[in-house]
């Protein structure tokens, strides 16, 4: 009692008033080992420390002087820590005893407040403790003098907590107002007696309402008189403070409004405290204690919610394990039995379930009883009132057999209970069949611990393994995972050889405990929980080898294997079950199923999963580990088949199945395993109803299904047989079409390479007849407003006609393609999906040379959206083959843009397009741009060698046009791969061939290019005829040329230099720009060097030159620094390109200079 | 006038921070001292045997004892030089030799004193390792006796003397004493104080106590009021009080370590563990079990950062735990003993029963490491 009270206190004190001044300084070594003896719980040990400091000479008069008051401290923590109630007695009349001599021998320390102050609180929880014992039988004699005793120490109390009050107030009159920020030791000081000052109001309302509670009578003035003034006392406290004292005075205010019968308003404050949101653990506690007081208040007479209370105390008491055996965790257990015990009384039960509530009930006040609190007697009364009235039942067992077979009658009734809690039709009703549900496994433990209570020597062993086993198995129920799991192993090791069945089934029990275990540890850290279920299987396996229970735990270690993501380990596992067992099938399909899994993943992801790559050869043997397992657990299970429809595992396997055969191009096999057979596949997944969410009918697990056949009928050429599962997989409904299509038309494409790479023609053209068969049946029955299957159709169509080489078929395909598009562009789509279909279309027209259709398309596109690349790019090529084809004149156009005329170009032509790609450089999307770039000015060049070629005599510019132009995109762009590189270097050699120069290697900078081939700087915009010169797209482009060649070592210098220089530079340009703003805002500072200053001390004067310069612009410099900038941009080689360049630049054309230099 | 643009003030910032760059890298050498934990930086002017010489910045020298220093640095010394000081403070000796090894085999500056350091470097984290494992001692005293021959007139030449010293006392015995006594003649009063306690308990471990009673209060004398031996000085009275145990006079001794408790301050925590363990053992060995349980207690309550002291202390709390009639709290220590310190100093094949000479060893290793 002393010690759940004071420990409420001392967190009370601590922690919202933060006022506890240490008896012992830190500094002080002896407070400090003191402090040590205590923390440690050394009590005795400190008490003849402080004898010794009492005998030794060298102890200060300070410390001496406080050794009472430590004593008295220690017997207290003494008193707190005492497990026996006469021990708790004699540490705190000692510790009484102590600081009265303090208080005796130094009436004016400043410790005498507090000293008052602990008294006060030590002589209220021994108040506490002799009222709350007056009720017990034992103590009826005693009664009155108990009470009288604890009001004696009650008014002790309260003189004590008046004495404290009084002399902190008289502190705090001396204590000057500071602030923290003058004087923050005084400004704490003064804040810590304020505390104390309010805490004492606090203390004395506490022995005002239990001085109140002594009164039984509810009616009694003076009960009444004490619970107003108490109620009166807090407010005048919530007055002064709203946090931490004020909040517990209002559950003062609230408790005392309760016993003065006013419900309402004390649940008003009850449910203000219970619902604040602070994680501070004093209002934790608070908040515990308003719940314990509201459950009071709805137990109360006047409002008798026992419903309520029962589901909330259910609610807390799950949420707050930790919290259960504190003073409100125990009232609310208690308030908790007397709802349970009143619903047991009032409401319509059986007389059986009537029993069962009351044991519940009666188990939970064992609990309560078994603690020292406020409601400890009260508890203790209500169990001997229940054990007595239970006990006149005649079935409460009095030996292990009865008690053992009562346990073994309910277990039975255990399965129904838990058919209605999964039938109960809303929460309420699960509600109450879960708690039915857990009172009878409450009871059935019950029984089975008392029948092991009960056990004799000469009780049946198997009798007590069993009774064992059922109480492990109701453990594992209520989720006491542990419990279970310690002891079914007990029974397995024990029991083996008098009850071997029982302990056999331990072992299942065990193994389920195990896995209880490891679901329920947090998914971080879960090794101990793996580390104990493979140790339970491992010994089960090792006791109980060959028989099911080694391939239950087998399985379940494959299983814990699957949900880790190991499948290689989980078949392995599956794999160590025994061919003679009976679960072998099963386990063999298991252990295909992982397989095909761990090559699934190994197959597709590795690198992605950063995974380690698996070779091909090991791949190769896990799928046909898969195969071989699969066809033998799939067997196996149909032959022993003994009703008329397939396991879920079977149907499972046997698409897992089919879909490994498919791979390996066996259709046949595929057909045969999903349509043959009794049961078929198909009819295990057929449903007439609505689809589960999981399982062989959902419809995800049917669309797999569907596909795998899918593909099986067109690789053996039945199309009807394809198409009317193609009608199945539509019918599901959340089944996406095209994405069937997409993934049927990837695995034609995947199988027609692998056969055309393998050289098997036959077989190649085979496919690609049923293909195309099944294509145009789909063509022919297609629905004309689905987007996504025209779309299909469509590109399935085109991609046929480009990969043959039948000019016919190709022309057919090609025609069926352009047929569905124009569907497609009639309906009701967007104008990008639109564009989309058009950019099709124009590919088409061009692959079928049809350039004028194609060329208008692409114009009607352009003219909408003149910025969609895809189709510029597209129509330049249209142009392009064009004019390779019949009109010169249009692979001009292809390079300028048409018309040619208009300024704003609808068609912009490889030119323009290459611009405009380039500004792009910067942007996020560069690298999805760059290819299309590079493709851009590759054609441009080679549209003018076709030009050329096409048209020798005028084709002469376009070949020195194309030269430059490669030129310069080698010198400015070496980031380019291998490949393109090589595409550009092939192309710069076809184009000097065409010239009739001799071959050059493009990309080595440091060969000296052929001065023809570098004309004056152009403008950007490009003629087509490339009167004006070369591409001037590139900025920094060399075309100046400067015969001399210089040393790399010197532009190094020379580089480092110039950066050095520009870093000054910049400062200087810094200081003449705020030169100019000082001279607008101050006039003109002359000469002044800007970092002089007569303040920082730091003195830098200078004389600087005039910065009015007529040669630099603004813009020059800038400029400059702008080239700079970029030149440190880090393209890479660029200064090797930059000395290229100087070399062949004309003196007369550097580049603007630094300032410095004007 | 004073102008506050933002781009002046940057300029000014990047001048003074120029400016206070250039004055640091001017002359970047500089000693951190023992005994007040102050680091002194300027140019080395002159390093010898007896003294260092530095001269700050504002022209003024300072001399330093080579006794009181506690980390020298030398400017544009090589960066590795000043990790492999840290990893050999913290007693991972192994490897500050390998990095030590690898900055003598990179250095190729001129600055000599670089090579010179590098060289006692290498011969004082073998000699730690030595105070561990006797194994090696065999190659720390060689190591040690090469820089001696090299650089006689060193500041390092008088530490690795007394290193020197300290390993050959287990040794050679008489080798070792004989090195202490030259020692105790030196110039550097640091170094000869050190030399004495050494040689005191060297001739306490011969139970020779007068004769280490004799030293200790030379050593007494000569470190009374002296800051820079303040940690000397206290180790010194512990020797002496420690005479006086040998001798049987419990109170002397008593009165002795007391008068040290009394003085040193709280944050002196191996000082006041050593003592209160002495404390302990008087009480012990004059059947005072109470007071040699509080006094132990001290220890394991307030200076449990000191280990070898609060491994001692535990291990004495157990029998005396059991023998005030409290065998929780001496399973407790006995626990606590065992998690905590199997391998104190490396010593892990000594058995906690015969730890007597495995506290002192740790002790003096700890001591002087």
């Amino acid at each position: 009692m002393i010690r759940i009270r004071l420990q409420l206190f001392m967190v009370l004190f601590l922690v919202t008033t933060g006022t506890t001044t240490p008896l012992c300084s830190a500094s002080d070594g002896r407070d400090a080992f003191l402090q040590g003896l205590r923390g440690r719980g050394y009590f005795d040990t400190a008490l003849q420390y402080i004898d010794s400091l009492g005998k030794d000479p060298d102890t200060s008069d300070r410390l001496r002087t406080t050794l009472k008051l430590k004593r008295a401290t220690i017997w207290l923590d003494r008193s707190t820590a005492a497990r026996r109630p006469d021990e708790r007695d004699e540490f705190a009349s000692r510790a009484l005893a102590s600081f009265e001599a303090f208080l005796s021998e130094h009436p004016r320390h400043s410790r005498v407040a507090w000293t008052h102050e602990q008294m006060g609180r030590l002589l209220m929880a021994r108040a506490r403790q002799k009222l709350w014992t007056r009720n017990a039988p034992n103590n009826s004699i005693q009664r009155d003098q108990l009470t009288d005793a604890g009001r004696q120490l009650l008014a002790r109390a309260k003189e004590a907590f008046i004495q404290a009050r009084d002399l902190s107030k008289t502190q705090l009159a001396t204590l000057p107002f500071v602030t923290r920020e003058e004087d923050e030791a005084g400004y704490q000081l003064r804040r810590r007696t304020e505390f104390r000052y309010q805490q004492t109001w606090l203390n004395f309302v506490e022995c005002l309402y239990e001085e109140a509670l002594t009164y039984d009578d509810p009616e009694s003035e003076k009960r009444l008189d004490l619970l107003k003034r108490a109620t009166a006392v807090c407010e005048e406290i919530r007055t002064f403070s709203r946090e931490g004292l004020g909040q517990s005075a209002k559950l003062m205010m609230g408790k005392c409004r309760l016993q003065m019968g006013d419900i309402n308003q004390a649940l008003g404050y009850f449910d203000e405290l219970r619902n604040q949101p602070s994680q501070q653990a004093y209002m934790l506690a608070l908040s515990r204690a308003a719940q314990y007081n509201r459950l009071v208040c709805l137990n109360h007479e006047s409002r008798q919610e026992f419903r309520n209370v029962v589901n909330e105390a259910t609610r807390w008491l799950k949420q707050n394990r930790a919290a259960i055996n504190t003073e409100a965790g125990l009232g609310i257990l208690y308030e908790k039995t007397i709802a349970s015990e009143a619903l047991a009384r009032d409401e319509e039960l059986s007389r059986q379930q009537r029993q069962l509530r009351l044991r519940k009930t009666l188990a939970d006040l064992n609990l309560v009883s078994a603690v020292l609190s406020p409601v400890q007697e009260p508890a203790r009364a209500a169990a001997r009132r229940l054990r007595d009235e239970l006990g006149q039942d005649r079935r409460e067992p009095k030996n292990f057999e009865t008690a053992f077979d009562r346990g073994r009658e309910i277990i039975g009734q255990l399965q129904e209970l838990r058919n209605a809690v999964q039938l109960a039709e809303n929460d309420e009703q699960q509600m109450q069949a879960t708690q039915q549900l857990e009172l009878f496994e409450a009871e059935a433990g019950r029984m089975f611990q008392l029948a092991l209570q009960f056990r004799k020597p000469d009780s049946d062993h198997s009798a007590v393994a069993q009774a064992r086993y059922l109480l492990s198995y109701v453990f594992l129920q209520q989720r006491k995972s542990y419990d279970a799991f310690v002891l079914s192993r007990h029974v397995m090791r024990r029991h083996s050889e008098h009850a071997g069945e029982t302990a056999a089934s331990a072992s299942e029990m065990a193994i389920s405990a195990a896995v209880q275990i490891w679901a329920a540890a947090s998914k971080d850290d879960r090794m101990f929980e793996l580390q104990l279920v493979h140790e339970i299987c491992e010994e089960v396996i090792g006791r109980f080898p060959g028989s099911r229970h080694a391939t239950d735990g087998w399985m379940r270690l494959g299983r814990i294997h699957l949900e880790l993501e190991q499948p290689q380990q989980a078949a392995e596992a599956f794999q160590q079950v025994p061919r003679n067992d009976a679960g072998y099938a099963a386990a063999c399909i298991e252990a295909g199923q992982a397989w095909w899994l761990a090559w699934a993943q190994a197959g597709s992801g590795s690198k992605a999963q950063n995974r380690t790559p698996i070779d091909t050869a090991t791949l190769s043997v896990w799928k046909q580990r898969a195969i071989k397992l699969l066809t033998e657990g799939v067997k196996l299970s149909r032959d022993s088949l003994t009703g008329s429809s397939l396991s879920d595992d079977i149907v499972r396997a046997e698409v897992s199945l089919s879909s490994l055969m498919n791979e390996d191009g066996k259709f046949t096999e595929t057909v045969r395993r999903l349509t043959q057979g009794n049961p078929t596949v198909l009819s295990a997944i057929e449903s007439s109803d609505e689809r589960p969410e999981r399982g062989v009918k959902s419809p995800a697990f049917a669309g797999l299904c569907y596909r795998t056949l899918l593909r099986a009928y067109v690789g053996t050429q039945q199309i009807d047989d394809a198409l009317s599962v193609m009608r199945k997989l539509q019918t599901l409904g959340s089944t996406n079409t095209t994405a069937i299509y997409a993934q049927l038309g990837r695995e034609f494409q995947k199988e027609l390479k692998r056969l055309r790479d393998a050289g098997k023609d036959e077989q190649y053209d085979q496919v690609r007849t049923s293909f195309r068969e099944f294509l145009e049946q789909v063509y022919e029955s297609r629905d004309a407003t689905e987007f996504g299957a025209l779309l299909w159709i469509g590109d399935t169509y085109a991609g046929l006609a480009r990969e043959t080489e039948d000019a016919e078929e190709s022309t057919e395909s090609f025609a069926r393609a352009v047929q569905t598009y124009q569907q497609l562009i009639q309906l009701p789509i967007d104008e990008p999906t639109a564009a989309g279909v058009r950019l099709r279309l124009i590919r088409i027209y061009r692959r079928q040379r049809n350039y004028r259709r194609a060329v208008e398309l692409g114009t009607e596109v352009l003219t909408n959206n003149a910025a969609s690349v895809s189709v510029q790019l597209e129509i330049a090529h249209v142009l392009a083959d064009w004019g390779e084809h019949g009109e010169p004149e249009r692979l001009l156009e292809s390079i300028g843009g048409t018309p040619s005329q208009r300024k704003g170009k609808i068609i912009w032509g490889w030119a323009a397009l290459a611009r405009r790609l380039q500004k792009s450089r910067q942007q996020k999307n560069w690298t999805a741009l760059k290819p299309l770039f590079l493709e851009a000015r590759y054609e441009l060049s080679r549209s003018r060698l076709r030009y050329a070629r096409i048209n020798p005599d005028s084709g002469q510019q376009q070949l020195e046009a194309a030269a430059r132009e490669l030129t310069s995109m080698a010198q400015v762009f070496d980031d380019l791969d291998q490949e393109w590189r090589g595409r550009f270097d092939g192309l710069y050699q076809e184009v000097r061939k065409a010239l009739g120069r001799p071959g050059l290697v493009l990309f080595h900078p440091g060969d000296t290019a052929d001065s023809t081939e570098n004309g004056p700087a152009a403008d950007d915009d490009l003629s087509v005829t490339g009167n004006t010169g070369a591409v001037p797209i590139f900025e920094g482009d060399p075309n100046q040329v400067n015969e001399n060649d210089t040393p790399d070592s010197l532009y190094l210098i020379v580089g480092i230099s110039l950066m050095a220089v520009v870093v000054i530079a910049g400062s200087f340009v810094i200081m003449r720009q705020s030169k100019k703003r000082i001279r607008r805002r101050y006039g003109n500072p002359s000469k002044v060097d800007l970092l002089t200053t007569k303040n920082s001390g730091v003195a830098v004067a200078k004389q600087m030159p005039s910065r009015r310069s007529s040669g630099a612009t603004a813009d020059g410099q800038r400029k400059s620094q702008f080239e700079e900038s970029r030149s440190r941009s880090g393209q890479k080689g660029q200064l090797a390109a930059r000395k290229a360049a100087a070399s062949r630049r004309p003196r007369d054309q550097k580049r603007p200079s630094s300032p410095e230099n004007q | 006038m004073t102008l506050f643009c933002p781009d002046l003030l940057i300029i000014r910032s990047l001048t003074i921070c120029a400016l206070i760059t250039a004055t640091s890298t001017f002359a970047a050498d500089q000693v951190t001292r023992i005994s007040d934990g102050t680091t002194v930086r300027g140019k080395f002017e002159s390093l010898s045997k007896t003294q260092i010489v530095i001269r700050r910045s504002n022209d003024q020298s300072e001399t330093i004892s080579p006794a009181d220093v506690h980390d020298i640095r030398f400017d544009r010394e090589p960066p590795p030089l000043q990790t492999a000081r840290s990893n050999e403070r913290s007693g991972n000796y192994d490897e500050a030799i390998k990095q030590l090894q690898e900055v003598k085999a990179e250095y190729a500056g001129g600055d000599r004193r670089v090579p010179a350091e590098i060289e006692f470097l290498l011969a004082r984290c073998h000699a730690r390792r030595a105070f561990l494992n006797p194994e090696v001692a065999a190659a720390a005293l060689k190591l040690l006796g090469s820089f001696i021959q090299q650089y006689g007139d060193h500041y390092r030449t008088l530490e690795a003397t007394l290193l020197q010293a300290q390993l050959l006392v287990e040794s050679n015995r008489a080798q070792g004493t004989q090195l202490l006594e030259q020692l105790r003649s030196s110039r550097v009063d640091g170094f000869a104080i050190q030399a004495g306690l050494v040689l005191g308990r060297v001739l306490l471990e011969e139970d020779e106590v007068d004769q280490a009673m004799q030293i200790f209060d030379v050593v007494i004398r000569k470190s009374a009021g002296k800051p820079i031996l303040q940690t000397l000085h206290y180790d010194s009275r512990i020797g002496r009080a420690e005479c006086f145990q040998r001798q049987k006079r419990w109170p002397q001794a008593l009165e002795t370590l007391n008068a040290v408790i009394a003085e040193v301050p709280d944050d002196q925590e191996p000082i006041l563990a050593k003592v209160w363990i002495h404390v302990g053992d008087c009480h012990r060995l004059s059947n005072q079990s109470e007071a040699a349980l509080l006094a132990y207690l001290h220890v394991d309550i307030l200076y449990s950062g000191a280990t070898v002291e609060h491994a001692e202390a535990l291990y004495r709390l157990r029998s005396l735990w059991e023998g005030a009639g409290h065998p929780d709290r001496s399973r407790d220590a006995q626990s606590r003993l065992q998690a905590q310190y199997r391998t104190v100093c490396g010593l892990n094949k000594l058995k906690i029963r015969d730890s007597s000479r495995f506290f002192h060893l740790a002790r003096t290793a700890f001591v002087y490491g």
